[in-house]
């Protein structure tokens, strides 16, 4: 072989295994739980308060009777009665779609249902028994989901979405009562044991962040409004939404037009400009006015929160660590009281979170 | 539109999609702003009773906001989530051809669907306010422009609201358990 075949060979070999590198280090290495912590509580607490409305009308929307009685539900949730449809359909037309309440029907069995599930949020808000019930806050938030299509909004996928990746890692791990009693029985246990299983279930917090703001994004370039600047007007001018006037804007088009755009920019390129520590900050900086204003002026206070909560994914154990010691006047405990698991974490750009 | 190659991956992957809950996930978040929509209806008795009338959502009814948000997004799911077909056919497919047949039984689907969807929401007012008829109404707000507010006009202004009869609903026999 030639020199210059023997280089090309040698740049594959040499992408190959940093890549495979890359790979492991990005998926596998254990990682302090504190950011997952804090994201259950607050996941948690939100799925409570969803939960805790839904009991308002729960027969309403979930009873025999409801807005979406089950049968149309049913329909909904299943393939067009369209033969063409059913015939390409490489599972014969079955559907996969399951929640408690296609066996929980009536109103008393829905009422047990409700009142579990509410328990349920509460323990994992708080971090007991949260292997088991972080797998049942899942099973509850995506029942209640794919029984209420057509009430649904951005913050149920949010909701499912974090429930689901609670559930793959060790998310009571820290800043829970499963925590508190592991350290009152054995003190010298450390509270904040890094994990593979921490990591990964953060990773795919990001990894799916930055495919919620990718499609948000360009799907947005279709829309025309989004071109010419008036596509944050169109929010903030729609009576049925606003909870804040910003008709304002309206005297201000070069604020409305600039907003827009770095709307559309900004959830476009998410997925790529998250990644690098100098831009991190600032990309979670716009995160808060962009999803806060969202909150405040069109009235969608949970799903401005939970699309907050779903960014802290972002922030680096370290950080949260740090400001719940700030909170709570009490000095971060120093790297050295850490356990040597935790000190041995690779510092690389992959690596951190 | 939508690409072969998304058609055929939704396909392959659609049991994992509908187990997880995440089949209907476009993550479209205000693509392109439009109009809003409500329901106003008016139930009428058999006994002589008044006729109830109301619409929802309602922002006066439905506390804390979440409550109010399910109700409205009842309302935007029966005008706009569920028409997933285009009323035209897409261009380049003209009628008597294979795909222009497709296309007609899809947009039927979807045409029934809306419809039972409706129907399902009255049955439901009539079934709370043991009503013997529905009879309900699509209201569509547009929102005015920013010049339009820089001249005076307000987001409330009745210019830009319009209504439609969406039809009379039966009360069902309740055959529930």
């Amino acid at each position: 072989m030639n020199a210059a075949g023997t280089v090309i060979l040698s740049f594959f070999r040499d992408s190959c295994r940093e890549a495979v590198e890359g790979w492991n280090r990005f998926w596998f290495t254990p990682a302090n739980p504190a950011t997952l912590g804090m994201i259950r509580i607050f996941a948690g607490a939100m799925l409570l308060y969803t939960h805790l409305v839904w009991t308002i009308d729960l027969q309403a929307f979930f009873g025999p009777h409801s807005w979406i009685s089950p049968a149309v539900n049913a329909t909904q949730l299943s393939l067009p009665d369209v033969p063409e449809v059913r015939e390409l359909d490489l599972y014969g037309g079955r559907s996969f779609v399951w929640s408690i309440f296609d066996i929980a029907k009536q109103p008393s069995q829905i009422w047990a249902v409700h009142i579990v599930a509410l328990v349920t949020f509460a323990l994992l808000t708080v971090g007991l028994w949260t292997r088991v019930v972080a797998v049942l806050a899942w099973v509850f938030a995506v029942s209640y989901v794919q029984r209420a299509q057509g009430a649904l909004f951005g913050l149920d996928q949010i909701n499912t979405m974090l429930a689901m990746y609670l559930m793959v890692g060790s998310s009571g791990a820290c800043y829970s009562l499963d925590s508190w009693l592991t350290r009152r029985k054995n003190p010298a246990a450390p509270a904040f044991e890094p994990s593979t299983s921490a990591n990964i279930a953060i990773r795919l917090i990001q990894l799916h962040m930055c495919v919620i703001y990718m499609f948000a994004g360009i799907g947005k370039f279709v829309g025309a409004s989004w071109w010419n600047g008036t596509g944050l007007w169109g929010g903030v001018a729609n009576l049925e939404y606003q909870s804040l006037d910003a008709t304002w804007l309206a005297f201000w088009p070069h604020l409305s037009a600039f907003l827009s755009h770095l709307t559309v920019y900004w959830e476009a390129y998410y997925c790529v400009l998250i990644w690098p520590r100098a831009l991190r900050p600032w990309m979670l900086l716009i995160a808060v006015p962009l999803h806060l204003g969202i909150a405040v002026f069109m009235g969608m206070i949970t799903f401005g929160l939970i699309m907050l909560v779903g960014n802290l994914a972002f922030v680096s154990p370290d950080a949260v660590r740090a400001t719940v010691s700030w909170l709570f006047r009490r000095t971060p405990r120093s790297a050295a009281a850490d356990p040597p698991s935790a000190r041995q974490q690779p510092r690389g750009r992959a690596a951190a979170h | 539109m939508t690409s072969p190659l998304a058609i055929s991956l939704g396909r392959t992957f659609r049991p994992y999609l509908e187990v997880v809950a995440t089949q209907y996930q476009g993550y479209q978040f205000f693509n392109e702003p439009g109009p809003s929509h409500l329901i106003r209806y008016e139930l009428e008795f058999d006994d002589g009773r008044e006729t109830v009338r109301g619409t929802f959502p309602d922002i006066k009814e439905h506390w804390p906001r979440l409550r109010y948000h399910r109700h409205f997004m009842l309302t935007e799911h029966a005008f706009t989530q569920v028409v997933r077909v285009e009323p035209t056919p897409p261009p380049g497919v003209e009628p008597g051809t294979p795909n222009y047949e497709f296309w007609r039984k899809l947009r039927t689907a979807n045409e029934e669907l809306s419809r039972a969807i409706l129907a399902s929401y009255a049955q439901h007012l009539m079934y709370v306010h043991g009503a013997a008829r529905a009879r309900l109404f699509g209201i569509e707000r547009r929102y005015p422009m920013p010049e339009e507010v820089v001249a005076g006009v307000k987001l409330g202004d009745p210019r830009f609201v319009s209504e439609e009869f969406l039809g009379t609903f039966e009360a069902e026999e309740d055959d529930s358990p």
